[in-house]
């Protein structure tokens, strides 16, 4: 369902891009993306991206880590672009077994110290949410999108894209603890040199919040 | 027993603190054992769910579960629900999987039913691990528990659940040893039992009495449920959180609980009963051992208190008590003893053994009051001249002839109601019953003949007479008290008439009266010098002559004329008057003697003396003084005498004589023969004259008798030398004859009657002529 809901938008933005495709490509310039919930608190661990078919498969970075240190899954989230492998070096003292039953990407790497013969390559566009069987607690996030266009809010709730082109855009965002799971926030900017901010409003249901260091 | 009873009484008082505090005890301790069980039953539930949880947790954890979940396996899922429900024991289990929204349930339970609970339980999921519900599916409650699927997010829930029935009651039983039921409330708000401990009838009893009662409440609370015989201290626990549908009742039988207490109990009253009854056996010996015999001896003393001496303290004790009894007994007998001693002096007389005169009285009381005698006579006998009898013989003599006396009085009386007493020092009372007065005068006059014979005392012969007063019933009187008085009067009467047997005369009053104005009358007469010296001459029988007279007194009174001695002298003897007549007479007597003399007539003139002169200290003196006054000497006069006169007080008399007699005063035995003539005295005495009584006299020349008496008295006189007076010579027959007999003076109507002094002179001459005329043998 989440599958033919993504690609209605992603149709319809298509057909959107096309209006302002030449335009898009007269100048590029870095989008500020300040991620608030609805009582004006800068929000972190938001990923924002505009999805544009012209930039997908330029894949800016191909690994990234996700390491495990004391009991914790270290980042929180994680926002990827399509085709990035992960590593999931464990510096604990203790073993881990991380797994995932998410549909974008179901693996497990059973018992392990240190860091895995191979990293996990995350192919699809998704969520995956990643445990450990060992340690109930620990909770990840791996938020995959297909588009270079990509970023993830940090403590002040600033969540900056580069290289974005002027011209109208769509801004999807997404963060774990939405009220409305699962639900993309999505919102058109217009980006010309004067105006490369944007503030987005995200509904967080607090109790969902994980609490990190 | 008194005792006894108040023993019970705070036995049975104490009983009741007791059972009180073993009512409480059992109460606190069921509440106890109540609070106890109720703190073990939620431990066993919570362990319950413990169970359960863990049980859904290791499915919810499983990572084979929770892959076959991800990959929307439902076969496996189903199997590892099945596989898990029967490892733990579960009687249900239900999956559900968020990213399907499907339920999956493994037990007799449909998916809206299952559905609904999860809900409920999803609901109120507080983000631990797990969530616990009560529900009722198919009309049986369930204990449920929900567990979270996660990956590491909630992907689904697993629930297991129990079932609540009777097994379960069992089971919590076994462990808080409580009665425990289960009661639920149907959709339709009916109550019913899920499972309990209890029959189940008596489970029936009890979901109706908490429906009934206790339905409405709000917070788990106790209370007490009757079921049938038993009383349960019940605690309610409601095991839905939000919906009071289920609730567990526990409870604690207090019959059960009180049972140990009511063995105690009983056992405590067993020992206060036998308790009671070793005290009351102590209690009735004790009573039998002391207080009865001190009641006893209390008894006896109330007793001898109103005068019964014939109640005996029995006992053989030799300790405190028998000391007490044996000297009960011992009062006792000394009590009796002295208060018949007592009485007998009350109403007996010790010297006759006869009754005393309060007894007499007392028996004529009786003779009116109790015996009712129409008539009845009351008859008083006085033995004549007891004192002489009393001071010659002596007085044991004298004792002996009362009782004597009295022993001839009772052998004349008739009858056992006639009665006998010793009234006074000489006298008895003689009670008839029933007796008229005719009667009564001849028992009088038989009795009175007894004396005719003299009785024998101590082998010697004496002769008693008697006086005699009789009174009847009831003209002579209506009580005790008038009739002996009226008898003692006619006693009187017959003492001083010597008329023998008297009767009772109300004029005999009068006598007396007129007695009572006569002592008065003679103290007047002394006074006013009514009375007169009249001279009776004394007659030497062989010379004529006239040495010397004697003096006798006459009562000149202003009403009744001239009144004799023999009316006045005894009385005035009695009221003490006597003396004073004596002292005239000595006056007049020597006034006489001087009148006489100057005239040639020196007589010696002789005063009778009285017993109470004879006693007189003074007289003496007294006669000393008138022979100075007059300034005569024992020529003058001299003093007459009787027996009986010294008999009063031989002693005092004796020497009061020996002093007249030193004085040189002549002294006579007047009236000799008519007494005891007791030789003794006349040798005693200074006596130097003897007059032989008139009665021997007055017939002397004619009666043998008299002559022969007259004349060995004559001799007799001489023998002793005293000179002999005849009184009573009333002819010349008589005056020859004591002449013959050798008799000294003559004194009587043949010579000269009394005469006033005056006439003396003119008699003299006359007897000069007659003298002559005698003639001389």
């Amino acid at each position: 369902m989440i599958k033919t809901r993504q690609k209605q938008q992603v149709i319809r933005k298509l057909l959107l891009l096309k209006l302002f495709i030449y335009s898009a490509f007269v100048s590029a310039g870095d989008l500020s993306i300040q991620v608030n919930d609805k009582q004006g608190k800068p929000i972190k661990d938001a990923v924002v991206y505009i999805d544009s078919s012209k930039l997908r498969g330029v894949n800016k970075k191909i690994q990234q880590d996700i390491v495990q240190r004391g009991k914790q899954f270290d980042p929180l989230v994680t926002a990827i672009q399509k085709g990035t492998s992960i590593n999931f070096p464990n510096q604990d003292k203790v073993r881990h077994h991380v797994y995932s039953f998410s549909p974008a990407k179901k693996f497990e790497l059973k018992l392990y110290s240190g860091v895995p013969a191979t990293p996990v390559l995350f192919d699809q566009a998704g969520t995956v949410v990643l445990g450990c069987n060992i340690h109930d607690r620990m909770l990840a996030y791996v938020y995959i999108v297909d588009t270079p266009l990509f970023a993830k809010s940090n403590q002040t709730g600033l969540a900056t894209l580069t290289n974005v082109p002027n011209g109208t855009h769509t801004i999807s965002a997404w963060h774990y603890a939405l009220r409305e799971e699962g639900v993309l926030v999505e919102q058109n900017v217009d980006l010309d040199a004067n105006n490369q901010q944007l503030t987005v409003t995200l509904d967080i249901n607090p109790s969902s919040l994980v609490l990190t260091k | 027993m008194t005792f006894v009873t108040i023993i019970i009484g705070i036995q049975l008082i104490g009983l009741i603190p007791l059972e009180q505090s073993i009512n409480e005890n059992a109460y606190r301790s069921a509440e106890q054992d109540l609070k106890v069980g109720e703190g073990v039953f939620k431990n066993i539930l919570e362990q319950n769910t413990v169970n359960l949880k863990q049980g859904a947790k290791i499915l919810a954890a499983d990572y084979g579960f929770r892959a076959s979940v991800a990959s929307n396996d439902s076969q496996t899922i189903i199997s590892a629900l099945n596989n898990h429900q029967d490892r733990i024991g579960a009687d249900i289990a239900i999956f559900y999987s968020k990213s399907t929204d499907d339920t999956i349930v493994s037990g007799s339970l449909s998916k809206g039913d299952a559905r609904n609970a999860l809900n409920y339980l999803i609901a109120t999921y507080d983000g631990e691990s797990s969530a616990l519900d009560f529900e009722i599916f198919n009309g049986i409650p369930y204990q449920l528990v929900a567990v979270p699927v996660k990956a590491p997010l909630v992907i689904g829930w697993v629930v297991m659940g129990f079932k609540i029935d009777n097994a379960l009651a069992i089971k919590l039983q076994k462990i808080t040893n409580l009665q425990v039921t289960f009661v639920q409330k149907s959709a339709r708000d009916q109550w019913s039992a899920a499972g309990s401990t209890l029959s189940s009838q008596q489970s029936e009893l009890l979901v109706s009495s908490y429906a009934s009662n206790y339905q409405n409440n709000k917070q788990n609370q106790k209370f007490e449920i009757q079921i049938g015989d038993e009383l349960y201290d019940t605690s309610a626990i409601f095991l839905h959180k939000n919906k009071k549908l289920i609730v567990a009742l526990l409870q604690q039988s207090l019959t059960e609980a009180t049972a140990g207490y009511t063995s105690l109990k009983n056992n405590l009253i067993v020992i206060v009963i036998i308790g009671l009854i070793i005290f009351t056996i102590a209690t009735i010996w004790l009573s039998k051992y002391i207080s009865a015999p001190i009641k006893e001896i209390s008894d006896t003393a109330k007793q001898l208190e109103i005068g019964n001496y014939d109640i005996e303290v029995k006992t053989n004790r030799q300790d405190e008590i028998g000391v007490l009894s044996q000297s009960i007994n011992s009062m006792r007998e000394a009590i009796a003893l002295r208060e018949k001693k007592v009485t007998r002096l009350a109403f007996w007389d010790e010297i006759t053994g006869l009754k005393n005169r309060v007894a007499f009285a007392d028996e004529v009381n009786k003779s009116i009051t109790a015996h009712d005698y129409a008539t009845f006579a009351v008859v008083v006998f006085n033995i004549d001249r007891f004192k002489v009898i009393n001071k010659i013989l002596g007085r044991p003599f004298g004792d002996k002839v009362l009782k004597i006396v009295g022993q001839k009085l009772s052998s004349g009386t008739r009858k056992s109601s006639d009665l006998v007493a010793r009234i006074g020092a000489d006298e008895y009372g003689l009670l008839l019953t029933d007796t008229t007065l005719e009667d009564g005068f001849l028992i009088a006059k038989n009795i009175l003949s007894i004396f005719d014979q003299p009785l024998t005392v101590d082998g010697q012969k004496i002769d008693i007479r008697m006086s005699v007063g009789i009174a009847i019933y009831p003209e002579h009187g209506q009580h005790d008290e008038a009739l002996l008085n009226h008898a003692e009067t006619a006693l009187q009467v017959s003492k001083v008439k010597k008329s023998g047997i008297v009767l009772y005369d109300a004029n005999f009053e009068t006598v007396a009266e007129a007695n009572l104005t006569l002592s008065t009358e003679l103290k007047k007469a002394v006074a006013d010098n009514e009375f007169l010296l009249f001279l009776q001459p004394k007659v030497n029988i062989k010379t004529k002559a006239v040495d010397a007279a004697e003096a006798l007194i006459r009562w000149q009174h202003p009403d009744r004329g001239m009144v004799f001695p023999d009316q006045f002298i005894p009385f005035a003897e009695e009221v003490g008057v006597v003396q004073l007549i004596t002292h005239w007479m000595l006056k007049q007597a020597c006034k006489a003697h001087l009148a006489l003399k100057n005239r040639g007539f020196p007589l010696q003139i002789a005063i009778n003396i009285s017993t109470r002169d004879l006693i007189d200290q003074e007289l003496p003196n007294i006669i000393k003084r008138l022979f100075f006054e007059y300034k005569v000497g024992p020529e003058a006069i001299s003093l007459e005498i009787t027996e009986s006169s010294v008999m009063d007080d031989p002693v005092r008399s004796e020497q009061i004589l020996l002093k007249l007699a030193e004085m040189g005063l002549k002294i006579s035995i007047d009236d000799y023969g008519t007494g005891y003539s007791s030789l003794t005295y006349l040798k005693k005495l200074p006596v130097q004259e003897l007059k032989i009584d008139k009665s021997f006299v007055l017939k002397v020349d004619q009666n043998e008798h008299d002559a022969t008496i007259v004349r060995s008295t004559i001799d007799l006189g001489h023998n002793l030398n005293l000179k002999v007076v005849a009184e009573g010579v009333e002819n010349e027959a008589s005056w020859q004859m004591l002449n013959q007999m050798g008799c000294d003076i003559g004194q009587g109507y043949f010579m000269a009657k009394p005469m006033p002094v005056d006439d003396f002179v003119a008699w003299h001459s006359k007897w000069h002529d007659m003298s002559r005329k005698i003639k001389m043998a």
